[in-house]
């Protein structure tokens, strides 16, 4: 018998793996995901879904290590599974280069990842505006393909799943005895916290089946990731832009940066704007 | 100055663009012609998956460790350019894996960022305990054969579909050089002993979240003749088998199990793959590449050959490197004969 009632709000990843999580280990919880939007249509769809963590300041920085590695290890044994391309998970080899020298060489996540080591001049070489690098081996998690995957597994172990948009808190805890609020951005119109602000990004999607490595700009602006079906390139990095419609500046200025790191992906046709 | 090439496969391509960048403009007329009876996409290495990597080991063949480095070099300095997805060359990384621990092998200096894996890796690949890590090359037959016959005629290279029974029919055709590319049939030609068909099956499978390429070596069962799994711009190569002495071209359902198995039980992935097509092919195999002038009489005179063959499974990663060292054995010749002046003019 069930009888606590969890609800988490947002079928993102953040929502989705809460819901699939809380699901499959408490058992005396029934769990219902409340969302607006499913896959494809959340944020975490258009992402690239490369693990390569950023550092937050203003945590410590213990627990970000855990939960880094936590998530890499649970994929990472998705990814040596048969589940593998049902869910979108797979090993990703590249780089990342730098303009100039960062002052942090070794990230606090260099030993959770794989063969983490610096660029060699050789391997440099191709990257003649960028004087140091880092090569590595991480995980990609495509939420295209993992998000509906995630679904199965929660309606597997007796989830449910509402579509509809939350706008009350309170009125939703009349009915549930935990409320999970994995909304992202939508929290700040449903807590009304104005520390949660948009940070706009548009990609690309273009058809290069020959590239099997990425390469990551460290000034985060410019990443090449090919993926399952299409490598997505972009991006821009915009606070407190609220637009959801393509820009055709930024889509030159991604064309262009990208091309520098990546000529032959002049070659390449363009599948899709994101 | 006629030189006729035998074989169509990526050697005999290769060579005749070698023979041309170097002697176009030193000796004229140059005329150029390649004599097969099979072209691309269904020659020798049309099939192979197209990675860059020599056998582990060179057992002292010091010249071959270099033509390999010179061929990825040569490879590597087209990446950025503009041709290089019409060449059908991009970079992957991958997996050397061996059961047990292995000496360092020849191309670890030619390749980018090689290293040893980690523990961490290893566990990734139960069975395995030991191995390597690099980015390298991928040089696909399929687009760089006719990318090279597209560079080769457009120079006015001329191409010939025919059987050639014997060397001599070119002589006595006009054929001042012949170059013989013929792979694992030059011994219709002219029998050699150690050259011995090493028979290859692979099978063509979707998999497009597959982005490295692993290799397992087992001491026991000799190179290519344990699972290996090749991404390519299009499907993914499972292999192998290397079954020496097999001229067998037909595809056989035992080894296409055999394989299937062994490659399921180290990418687990694989499973849910598309299995596309299943392919056969005879690497030339030999002790070592034949590269060398022979004088081959004839009735009253002599002519010369050329030899370059015998690259077993490692003819793309090789072939720039043999086919610069051919052209230098034909500089040799054209030198001995008088044609080619020390202080090369660049017209006549």
């Amino acid at each position: 018998m069930k009888r606590v009632k969890v609800a988490v709000v947002g079928a993102g990843v953040v929502g989705l793996s809460t819901a699939v999580c809380i699901a499959e280990t408490l058992p005396y919880c029934s769990v219902t995901l409340i969302s607006e939007k499913f896959s494809p249509h959340t944020t975490s769809d258009g992402a690239a879904g490369i693990l390569l963590p950023k550092e937050f300041p203003d945590i410590p920085l213990e627990w970000q290590q855990q939960w880094f590695k936590k998530s890499f290890e649970y994929l990472l044994a998705i990814a040596d599974s048969p589940q593998a391309s049902d869910a979108g998970v797979y090993l990703s080899s590249g780089y990342q280069i730098f303009k100039d020298v960062p002052r942090d060489k070794k990230p606090f996540w260099a030993d959770l990842v794989f063969g983490f080591r610096y660029m060699t001049d050789h391997e440099l070489k191709r990257f003649p505006d960028h004087k140091f690098g880092q090569a590595f081996t991480t995980l990609k998690c495509e939420c295209l393909s993992y998000l509906p995957w995630l679904e199965q597994r929660f309606i597997a172990v007796g989830g449910r799943i509402i579509h509809e948009k939350v706008t009350d808190l309170h009125k939703l805890a009349l009915n549930y005895d935990a409320i999970i609020n994995c909304s992202g951005l939508g929290s700040r119109a449903l807590l009304k916290d104005e520390e949660v602000y948009p940070v706009r990004g548009q990609i690309l999607k273009l058809h290069a089946p020959w590239l099997k490595n990425f390469i990551r700009d460290g000034d985060g602006n410019t990443y090449i990731y090919p993926g399952i079906r299409f490598v997505s390139v972009g991006g821009t990095r915009q606070a407190d832009d609220w637009r959801m419609e393509l820009d055709e500046r930024d889509r030159e200025g991604i064309l262009e940066r990208s091309v520098r790191l990546e000529p032959s992906l002049r070659a390449a046709a363009i599948l899709g704007l994101l | 100055m006629k030189v006729c090439i035998i074989g169509a496969g990526v050697i005999g391509l290769s060579t005749a663009q070698s023979i041309y960048q170097h002697f176009h403009s030193r000796v004229s007329p140059l005329t150029i012609e390649v004599y097969a009876d099979i072209f691309t996409p269904l020659t020798t290495s049309d099939g192979a998956a197209g990675l860059w990597q020599p056998y582990l080991y060179d057992k002292g063949n010091v010249k071959e460790t270099q033509w390999n480095k010179d061929t990825f070099n040569y490879l590597l300095s087209f990446i950025n350019s503009p041709d290089s997805v019409k060449m059908g060359i991009f970079l992957q990384s991958g997996y050397n894996l061996c059961a047990e621990p292995m000496p360092e092998p020849s191309f670890k200096q030619a390749v980018l960022g090689f290293r040893q894996l980690s523990k961490r890796e290893l566990e990734m690949f139960p069975g395995y305990s030991f191995g390597w890590f690099n980015t390298a090359l991928m040089i696909e037959g399929k687009t760089y054969l006719p990318w090279l016959m597209n560079w080769l005629k457009q120079r006015g290279v001329t191409f010939f579909q025919r059987t050639i029974d014997s060397f001599k029919e070119l002589s006595d055709s006009g054929a001042d050089m012949i170059i013989n590319c013929s792979g694992v049939r030059s011994g219709d030609l002219q029998p050699d002993p150690e050259l011995q068909p090493a028979r290859g099956q692979i099978i063509k499978v979707d998999a497009p979240w597959l982005k490295h390429w692993v290799i397992t070596h087992d001491s026991t069962s000799g190179v290519y003749d344990s699972p290996y799994i090749i991404p390519g711009s299009r499907l993914v190569t499972v292999g192998g088998v290397f079954q020496v002495g097999n001229w067998n071209r037909m595809n056989s359902s035992v080894d296409h199990k055999g394989i299937w198995e062994a490659a399921c039980k180290l990418e687990p992935s694989l499973q849910h793959a598309r299995i596309v097509e299943d392919w056969t092919g005879l690497r030339p195999a030999r002790s070592k590449v034949r590269l060398e002038r022979e004088a081959i009489r004839s009735g009253g005179h002599s002519f010369e050959v050329i030899h370059n063959y015998g690259h077993g499974g490692f003819g793309l990663t090789i072939h720039r490197g043999c086919a610069e060292e051919a052209a230098r054995l034909f500089g040799q010749f054209l030198e001995q004969k008088g044609l080619l002046t020390a202080q090369a003019k660049s017209r006549l």
